[in-house]
């Protein structure tokens, strides 16, 4: 989060605070362009309050600020990507301890993997503590594990073979 | 009800801009979705036409605040009952005692009373315009609710008024620190400065001094409005609302909220005529959610999502 102050102005410059995400920023960044590069009746009513100048000097600080998020979560991006790859070069097998584990290392909060995906938080407890009994049919709990991976930027497709292999195998020991 | 003594009550006033604009439907609504969650006190003080009886169902009250003025009668003994659970109701009709006169110590008065109504939210209709009894008033509240519709006429005399109420207060702050009469003096002398925009006329005042600046900044670190678009018919007059906001972020620096907007609906009028409160006839319908999802963000701060 310190960093994220360093860009302040920008965040600000779109009307975010200062915890928004990417796909925020992008939205933010469109709506605005359109309030302030095509005539409406909110700007309209303004009158005289604003000179051409001022609506062209005020698109390009937008844009400006755009550039800079865009860059600082591109950064932010590969940042962790890197973090991934160290953490993960030894790793062949995904069962729910490790990706408890990984998210920790990863310092990502187990509430805001439940808001970004929108997995229901007791599913991913469930997943974490390979409590297969109490996960839903295979086709529901592999797009949650594939979501939960994916948020982790982990290899999703990896992590999703490897879970639901120990998954299948422990549902045909309770058939036998 | 749930009012603890001592506990303070919420004021949201709404007030200035155009009329007709649906203040007073608005706040008729909000003040009813707000009475399923704590005692409600709504005062008309429209000063022209008193008005929001009728969009509770109600014929005019027959007490009223003329009452408290000119026989000292007790604020709390001249709110009636609405009809609905926990909802009261004190008229203003001050139109007819000159309301245009009341001087600022009544007013001051009159203020701390309503703070001691026992209430957990007081809900304020004042009327149009840019009169500075409506906007002293206004500056008093907790929350300050500017309403607009999607269309020019409506949303020029919003920002109009917006810099009004910002000029008043920041008068009255400067007044306090022995800058009398700064913002109309400068303002008398904005072409000698070049002043031609609410920004110029701020940051003109801001190098004045040091001290000034600070009282500046502090006043509009303070200040921020609530903007409720009503008569929404479209989904670009939703996002209207937003571009609003918007501009008085930017080219004003005041902090704007978008706190909600309400749909058209022929059957307000309808409701109003038939003496039924549109909220309580038609509470399912797009126009009743509105105002609930604006009463949820007024109570937390949060703001319309754009969804495109």
């Amino acid at each position: 989060m310190k960093d994220r102050h360093l860009y302040k102005v920008h965040f600000e410059m779109l009307e975010l605070p200062i915890e928004a995400d990417f796909a925020e920023v992008h939205k933010a960044w469109l709506l605005l362009k359109e309030i302030y590069s095509t005539d409406s009746l909110a700007t309209i009513s303004l009158g005289d309050e604003v000179s051409e100048a001022d609506r062209q000097r005020l698109l390009a600080d937008i844009e400006a600020s755009y550039q800079a998020l865009t860059v600082f979560f591109h950064e932010r991006r590969h940042r962790v990507e890197d973090q991934v790859r160290n953490l993960t070069a030894d790793i062949s097998d995904y069962d729910g301890a490790t990706l408890k584990r990984l998210r920790e290392q990863l310092q990502v909060n187990l509430d805001d993997v439940a808001m970004a995906t929108r997995v229901p938080l007791r599913h991913l407890i469930n997943i974490e503590a390979d409590n297969y009994a109490c996960l839903p049919v295979p086709v529901y709990t592999r797009g949650f594990v594939v979501n939960f991976a994916r948020h982790l930027s982990l290899d999703a497709e990896k992590v999703a073979e490897s879970f639901m292999a120990k998954f299948r195998h422990w549902s045909e020991d309770q058939n036998n | 009800m749930n009012n603890t003594p001592g506990k303070e009550s919420v004021i949201m006033a709404v007030g200035g801009g155009k009329g007709g604009v649906g203040k007073s439907f608005v706040m008729a609504s909000l003040g009813m979705a707000l009475a399923r969650q704590g005692r409600v006190v709504m005062i008309d003080a429209d000063l022209g036409g008193a008005n929001l009886h009728h969009f509770l169902g109600l014929s005019r009250p027959g007490a009223s605040l003329t009452e408290f003025f000119e026989r000292k009668v007790p604020l709390a003994d001249l709110v009636v009952d609405s009809g609905i659970d926990n909802l009261g109701l004190l008229t203003g009709m001050l139109g007819t005692i000159g309301g245009e006169t009341i001087k600022h110590v009544q007013k001051l008065k009159l203020f701390s009373h309503i703070r001691q109504l026992e209430a957990d939210y007081i809900l304020i209709d004042l009327g149009a315009g840019t009169h500075f009894n409506t906007i002293d008033t206004l500056l008093l509240a907790d929350r300050m609710i500017i309403v607009i519709t999607p269309e020019i006429v409506s949303i020029e005399n919003m920002y109009n008024f917006l810099r009004n109420l910002f000029f008043r207060r920041l008068g009255s702050a400067l007044t306090a620190q022995g800058y009398r009469d700064l913002v109309l003096n400068t303002w008398r002398e904005r072409q000698e400065l070049g002043i031609t925009t609410f920004r110029d006329l701020v940051d003109s005042l801001k190098s004045v001094s040091g001290e000034v600046r600070q009282i500046i900044e502090q006043e509009l670190g303070d200040f921020s409005v609530h903007i409720v678009l009503n008569q929404a018919r479209t989904n670009q007059d939703i996002m209207t609302g937003n571009s609003v906001k918007s501009i008085c972020v930017k080219f004003f620096g005041i902090k704007a909220l978008y706190s909600g907007y309400v749909e058209y609906d022929e059957l307000v009028s309808r409701s109003v005529n038939q003496r039924t409160p549109y909220l309580q006839a038609y509470p399912a319908s797009r126009c009743a959610r509105g105002i609930e999802r604006l009463t949820a963000n007024l109570l937390s701060g949060q703001q319309v999502k754009i969804i495109r």
